[in-house]
């Protein structure tokens, strides 16, 4: 490597791929997409650098996609550009790197009031950035207005259910649930939309990692990762999470009045966020425990499990705030 | 890309005509990396067990090895200064050989680079308990660099691993500042950051990874 920099001035980090895309495979090769290179300039990191195989497409669109979407955005959710370079034999994005807190990290250390307020920014600063991508008819590939929830995950759990060994009551109950559903309007999500992909500096709240932006087509998908994810996290495990978010605390009312406001404009029911949430809990199960076995596998298991044996009693996932 | 072969990029290739997979890889990962760098890449593998899976598995993604070998560099077939790089990664370790034996099939390496050629091993870090010998856990640093100066390489750069050479996560070069930034990159903060720093200042840098790296050039 030549140039301003040299070899010590560089840490390799293997750049992992998402949890495979709801609507996609779950070849375990597309596991480990290529690697990043962490570019120091006196001592700090200073740029990032995703590299994969030359003439591998995708982090071209995710490049359009970002510099599409780029812009600070104090009151929202920020996106940096990038550039892009290749040669014949890698294909390399540059970006600043942005130091900071994870918002996995950040959401661990914030009061009630504190999380729901980020919660709110960064669900309704999502909601902007689908609603920008969606402006320009060129960024994102077509697909059709209308999707069913069912048609998509149906199969997910029904391997899901058989994984985390539920009855056949509990089984029905997931089932019935995604299928309550119906329809719904399909809306381009981020797709990897986890805390450790935010991240919070000079009081912005940046998002990372485009890769699969667009793919995923379910609405509020991202919505009840990021809220899940995070409700899991503070209450140290998925499955407490998802009973807490069902909970009558104040801070899980606060969750479902703002899950059900940013349902409202995508225009979803309460059975249809249901759904939405059955759908995420099976894809999660399975495709955590399918990439990464059952010490990262279990959690999300447990959480399905949970939700069953919740449904299969004839209670909501998700109650009326 | 789910091995050490990003390394690759972090050297200066002279020419990038031929490289030597000598690894113990059963997957072929690493040829199939050496091949986006070399315009052929030959295998070497310890045994038989595990090289007959080898060019099966490199056909079906498109391509062949200029040539597929049993044995070691000492009885290696090639002619003196044949290869522009030669990727060993942590088989010599995993072959629990005495210390003079790793000497030789080093200094059997260097024989088989063209000079200006790079040599790539790596290691777990051995435990402490049994730091200074040559056992199934790894090779020290320190002994292993030794080695490579008596088997006549003259640049030696180490790069750190972790979690595990199989599985490698982040590759952070033995530089104070990279180690830093990569205590940042990873989120360490409190009394683990002190920790961690107090370690980088009294030199015990290795002891803050699971395993590591050599780039030798010959």
């Amino acid at each position: 490597m030549t140039g301003a920099f040299g070899w010590q001035d560089v840490v390799i980090r293997q750049n992992y791929a998402m949890v495979p895309a709801p609507l996609g495979g779950s070849d375990l090769a597309s596991m480990n997409l290529g690697f990043n290179l962490n570019v120091l300039s006196r001592g700090s990191p200073a740029f990032v650098a995703k590299c994969r195989d030359a003439g591998e497409p995708e982090l071209a669109r995710s490049t359009a996609i970002r510099n599409f979407l780029a812009g600070d955005r104090p009151d929202g959710l920020s996106v940096s550009p990038a550039g892009i370079a290749s040669s014949d034999r890698l294909t390399v994005q540059v970006s600043r790197f942005l130091p900071g807190s994870n918002l996995g990290d950040v959401i661990l250390r914030q009061s009630s009031t504190d999380y729901l307020r980020l919660l709110r920014t960064v669900l309704c600063g999502n909601a902007t950035l689908s609603r920008i991508a969606m402006s320009s008819p060129d960024l994102l590939e077509p697909h059709p207005a209308m999707l069913s929830l069912a048609t998509i995950a149906s199969a997910v759990v029904n391997d899901a259910a058989e994984l985390a060994k539920l009855d056949a009551t509990e089984h029905s109950a997931l089932s019935a649930a995604v299928l309550a559903a119906g329809d719904m309007a399909s809306r381009p999500q981020h797709g990897d939309f986890w805390p450790p992909n935010l991240l919070m500096t000079d009081g912005c709240v940046w998002v990372l990692d485009f890769d699969s932006y667009g793919e995923v087509r379910v609405p509020l998908l991202d919505d009840i990762t990021f809220m899940l994810g995070t409700l899991g996290w503070r209450a140290k495990s998925l499955a407490l999470g998802v009973e807490h978010f069902g909970s009558e605390h104040s801070e899980a009312r606060a969750c479902r009045a703002l899950l059900l406001e940013r349902a409202g404009a995508d225009g979803l029911t309460e059975p249809q966020i249901e759904g939405v949430i059955v759908y995420y809990l099976a894809h999660m199960a399975l495709e955590v425990s399918r990439r990464s076995g059952s010490t990262y596998g279990t959690p999300h298991i447990d959480a399905l499990r949970y939700a069953a044996h919740r449904l299969a009693s004839g209670c909501r996932l998700n109650p009326s705030p | 890309m789910n091995s050490l072969a990003p390394w690759l990029w972090l050297v200066d290739f002279d020419a990038h005509g031929k490289a030597l997979d000598a690894s113990d890889a059963p997957t072929g990962d690493l040829a199939a990396a050496l091949m986006g760098h070399f315009a052929e890449v030959h295998l070497l593998r310890a045994d038989n067990a595990t090289l007959d899976g080898l060019p099966p598995a490199n056909s079906r993604e498109g391509w062949a090895p200029a040539s597929a070998v049993t044995g070691t560099f000492r009885a290696a077939p090639w002619p003196r200064g044949t290869f522009d790089c030669i990727a060993l990664h942590d088989a010599l370790v995993r072959r629990r050989l005495p210390k003079t034996d790793v000497l030789a099939e080093l200094e059997g390496a260097h024989r088989l680079l063209k000079p200006g050629g790079w040599l790539a091993l790596a290691s777990p870090r051995p435990s402490r308990v049994r730091r200074q010998s040559l056992d199934a856990t790894g090779i020290p640093r320190t002994i292993l660099s030794r080695l490579l100066t008596q088997a006549h390489f003259h640049e030696i750069r180490c790069l750190f691993v972790d979690p595990s050479v199989d599985n490698p996560r982040t590759v952070v070069p033995d530089a104070k500042p990279a180690i830093g930034a990569n205590n940042t990159l990873e989120g360490i903060r409190g009394s683990a950051m002190w920790k961690r720093r107090a370690a980088v200042g009294l030199g015990l840098r290795s002891a803050l990874f699971p395993a590591y790296i050599l780039l030798a050039r010959a």
